[in-house]
């Protein structure tokens, strides 16, 4: 591997400090399981690495009020299993509880999947069905950032919006309601370490007549960020959820998915066919935990 | 009562069980020697070409760095190989596959070897390569050794096959084709070479053919085959794998310019491009059979890709068409293989020789014939398993234990269980 | 580039040492402490041969840099046998016939005493998952899947009888 030097700042200003001395020739080191793999194979080569881990302020979830605010370096292990994400949150648990394998999801953060802003990335498909906001800190301020526009906008390595010398200190999301039904599902080759071929998410919430007020439904691997299901989300809005009216959305999914990749190679074709049969599994899940709830 | 045996039907605990758990089981890769040197191979990345100019003087005036060797150095025979010597140590002639060896080098650290690997440069002319069966075989493709690109032609026949179809019910004709495989061992390839304190050459490698590496190192040396000894370690995982030359000639090589011990790790992906693969084939079968499900005739097609180099190939073109008829007995049978180069990866000994490859055909076949006549898939099997006395397309006749019979039967009984 | 000096608690003693940076924490063990029986089968996280108990979770070190291990507590396979005894599961592998060549064999263990450390009697489907990030290309998995129950039930009953616990 090449030389760098290795900084351990103690405090968040310190990080900052350091970003903003060493701009792009720095890299972040949270968990390591992205950068630490690209380092050795050659594919990253910073001149200096900055070691955010220990940043315990960085690393908390916590309930304020109406939202769920979660630090950046919460590892994918805290996230599955807190009991308020386990509850409320579905969609996040069983997206966090799918990634890699223990042993990732011991040592890999949220605020790492987010940044690294992968097409596969697990956490950023069920942030994005979340609606989630990052917040990005510097020593010229913080800026919070809706998570679409953050993935849209182009920072110093244009994947997202991250410039050089930030660092995302937090994620933060409206907590569910008990009038809404979240759930998440990974297709891919493997139970286990297996990188998603569709990575799924999906958000429904119900008023007292059990119709429609809110829906989100985003597809991870489908095209560079999670796929939008718009028409998807319109057909639901203002109806009463019954298993009719989700599956009435499943062609809408097959087009959406088509469109997205018909440019691509022929491989991806076979994904129209299968984003219908993981919202099936979808839309079951969250029928029965609008039913649950119903019945409560 | 059945005979009671001081190791058969036991539980025994595995003799090298206790270091393995603690731990303490040397791997080649565990070895670390006063002085040490670490070694890495300079590979090619394209498939078919040969060396205009290959640049090391860069890293060989790079601190820390003990040797950088190309085919010149070698001072003895440049090509190894299991049946047939076809490949090189260090490529000579040309590149046949993506990875082939350019050069090695040996230096202090991890750190400088990498830095040396980066400074060595190369200028190819490339040649069309050939990734495809068919194209192989084309008369304007380019010839990847000597003088054409078939690698083996056989042929094996019994009976009289055309007259056997002609009086047959029942004909089914399929293609089946199987993909290549990586062995994927746990363990990537390691050994560390080095004199002993009587001055002999010495390797120890994760292999599973110390003997065979002895000679190639011997040969590579132009040492008399009692100046190199080959130490098995540990080894973890091979499944046929680790039946070729790996890193045994390159470390010995370097340890023998250097007088120093080398150590050599190949990396996972390092591993996976140069180790030999399963055999991919094509196999065309036409089987058949009387109304009553007794097989009368077989004829076979087996087309496969050895790759680059031979490795086991000839070895896997025999099994594969002596075992093309499976377990069962058909009395007419015409099976004709042929291997072709390639610049694919080279395909070689993988847990069966071939043999699983035509276990997908002859199994496709018998399931398909089943289900044509209308007969239980078990029933037509043990109609035609062989037996006690049933005489093998190759004329032997099998005089003891051929347990076939008994394992369906069993295997039928216990599927019954499991699924009442 | 500058050293870094590293101080970990590792298999139990208080150690300290300076390594440049540029090397991954299966390095800073195999290389710098000579504790071979941390393994290296694909340097990217797939297939848990490096996997040592860190801070108390299973975690594979091919994807940490040396410095991540600096302040912390390391148990590698050598860490787990207690004075020439056997450690529970080190005893179920060898019984059950676990380990073949034995490549995976220190992963394994430590995968599994991570997850015993945290949840002391895991039902099937929980040792599955926990053990879900160790590959074996020997066994087929049956065995260790049968060493890692085994020593649930012997945990169990050393702690009925007022034994030692996990940790
Ligand atoms: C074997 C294996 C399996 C995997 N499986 C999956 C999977 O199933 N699903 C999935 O989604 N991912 C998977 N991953 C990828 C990876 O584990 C995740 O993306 C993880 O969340 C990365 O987090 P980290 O803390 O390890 O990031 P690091 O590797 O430390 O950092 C990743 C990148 O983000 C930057 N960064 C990290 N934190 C911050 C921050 N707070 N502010 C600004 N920049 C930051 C770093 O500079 C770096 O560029 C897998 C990885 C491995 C090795
Ligand atoms: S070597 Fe670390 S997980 Fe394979
Ligand atoms: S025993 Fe060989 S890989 Fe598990």
């Amino acid at each position: 591997m090449r030389a760098f030097d290795f900084f351990t700042p103690k405090t968040i200003n310190e990080a900052k400090a350091l970003l903003n001395q060493y701009q792009e020739s720095a890299s972040i080191l949270a968990g390591g399981t992205d950068i630490v793999i690209e380092m050795n194979e050659g594919h990253v080569r910073p001149d200096v690495v900055i070691d955010i881990k220990r940043l315990k302020e960085l690393e908390y979830i916590r309930i304020d009020g109406e939202q769920i605010r979660i630090g950046a370096l919460s590892t994918f292990a805290m996230i599955a299993s807190h009991p308020v994400i386990q509850e409320r949150v579905r969609v996040l648990c069983q997206a966090a509880s799918t990634v890699g394998s223990p042993q990732i999801r011991n040592l890999g953060t949220i605020g790492g999947n987010l940044a690294t802003s992968s097409v596969a990335g697990d956490g950023v498909s069920a942030m994005m069905t979340l609606n989630a906001s990052v917040v990005l800190d510097s020593v010229r301020g913080k800026r919070t950032v809706p998570l679409a526009e953050f993935l849209e906008g182009k920072g110093v390595s244009n994947r997202n919006a991250l410039l050089a010398d930030e660092i995302m200190t937090e994620i933060f999301f409206d907590l569910p309601d008990d009038h809404t039904a979240t759930a998440f599902y990974k297709l891919a080759k493997r139970k286990s370490l297996a990188i998603s071929v569709i990575g799924a998410g999906i958000l429904v919430q119900v008023d007292d007549a059990g119709i429609c007020t809110k829906a989100s439904l985003r597809g991870g691997c489908l095209s560079r960020y999670p796929l939008h299901f718009k028409e998807a989300e319109a057909h639901l809005l203002g109806e009463k959820i019954t298993r009719e009216l989700l599956e009435e959305t499943l062609p809408m999914l097959h087009d959406a998915v088509y469109e997205s990749a018909k440019s691509r190679p022929w491989s991806v074709f076979y994904k129209k066919e299968s984003v219908q049969g993981v919202y099936r599994k979808l839309f079951d899940a969250i029928l029965e935990q609008l039913n649950g709830k119903s019945n409560e | 009562m059945a005979k009671e045996y001081s190791v058969i039907g036991k539980s025994k605990v595995k003799v090298d069980g206790l270091e393995k758990v603690l731990g303490t089981t040397k791997f080649a890769s565990d070895y670390s020697l006063p002085d040490m040197l670490y070694g890495r191979v300079f590979r090619s990345t394209v498939p078919h070409a040969t060396v205009k100019k290959l640049y090391l003087e860069k890293a060989r005036a790079l601190d820390g760095v003990e040797a950088v060797l190309d085919y010149h150095d070698i001072p003895g025979k440049n090509r190894f190989g299991i049946i047939i010597k076809d490949e090189p140590c260090l490529v000579d002639d040309k590149i046949r596959r993506y990875g082939d060896a350019l050069a090695v080098v040996a230096a202090k650290s991890p750190e400088i070897l990498e830095e040396a690997l980066a400074l060595i440069e190369v200028d190819y002319d490339e040649i069309e390569p050939i990734f495809t069966f068919e194209r192989a075989l084309e008369a304007d493709a380019p010839i990847i050794h000597g003088t054409t690109n078939i690698h083996q032609v056989k042929h094996l026949e019994c009976g009289n096959v055309d007259e056997a179809f002609k009086k047959c019910d029942i004909i089914i004709e399929n293609v089946y084709s199987t993909h290549r495989l990586s062995h994927m061992f746990i363990e990537p390839d390691a050994g560390i070479a080095y004199y002993d304190d009587d001055g002999l050459m010495t390797v120890v490698a994760s292999t599973q053919n110390p003997h065979y590496d002895r000679n190639e190192v011997a040969s590579l040396l132009g040492l008399p085959y009692n100046q190199v000894r080959v130490i098995q370690a540990a080894t973890g995982g091979a499944f046929g794998g680790k039946l070729d030359i790996s890193v045994q000639c390159h470390c010995a090589l370097l340890t023998y310019h250097t007088r120093k011990p080398v150590k050599m790790v190949r990396s996972r992906s390092e591993s996976t491009m140069v180790s030999a693969k399963r055999h991919p084939m094509t196999i065309e079968a036409k089987t058949g059979a009387t109304r009553d499900g007794m097989l009368m005739a077989m004829e076979v097609k087996i087309c496969s890709d050895t790759g680059a180099y031979a490795s086991y190939g000839p070895a896997v073109i025999t099994r594969a068409m002596v075992h093309c008829t499976g377990p069962y007995s058909i009395p007419n049978v015409r099976a004709d293989a042929t291997f072709v180069y390639t610049n694919n990866p080279m395909s070689g000994a993988f847990r069966g020789f071939g043999v699983p490859q035509v276990a997908v055909c002859h199994e496709g076949q018998m399931n398909a014939l089943a289900r044509k006549i209308g007969m239980d898939p078990v029933e037509i099997r043990i109609r035609n398993a062989h037996q006690i006395g049933s005489k093998l397309t190759t004329g032997q006749i099998l005089e003891n234990s051929v347990g076939f019979i008994e394992t369906l039967e069993k295997a039928r009984e216990k599927a019954a269980e499991v699924l009442s | 580039m500058n050293k870094i000096s590293i101080s970990l608690n590792l298999n139990g003693e208080d150690r300290v040492i300076d390594v440049f940076p540029n090397r991954r924490v299966v390095d800073l063990l195999r290389e710098d402490f000579k504790l071979t029986s941390v393994k290296e089968g694909c340097s990217e996280g797939e297939c848990g041969a490096c996997t040592v108990i860190f801070n108390g979770d299973a975690v594979t070190t091919c994807c940490m840099l040396a410095g991540q291990a600096d302040q912390s507590t390391i148990i590698t396979l050598e860490g787990l046998a207690k004075n020439g005894e056997l450690d529970v599961l080190q005893q179920c592998f060898l019984d059950e016939g676990a380990v073949q060549c034995g490549y995976c064999t220190p992963g394994m263990i430590l995968t599994a005493k991570a997850l015993l450390m945290k949840n002391s009697s895991p039902t099937e489907e929980e040792i599955k998952v926990g053990m879900s990030g160790n590959l074996c290309r020997c066994t087929g998995y049956e065995k260790i899947h049968a060493a890692v129950k085994n020593a649930v039930e012997i945990y169990k009953q050393k702690l009925e009888q007022g034994g030692e616990s996990i940790g």
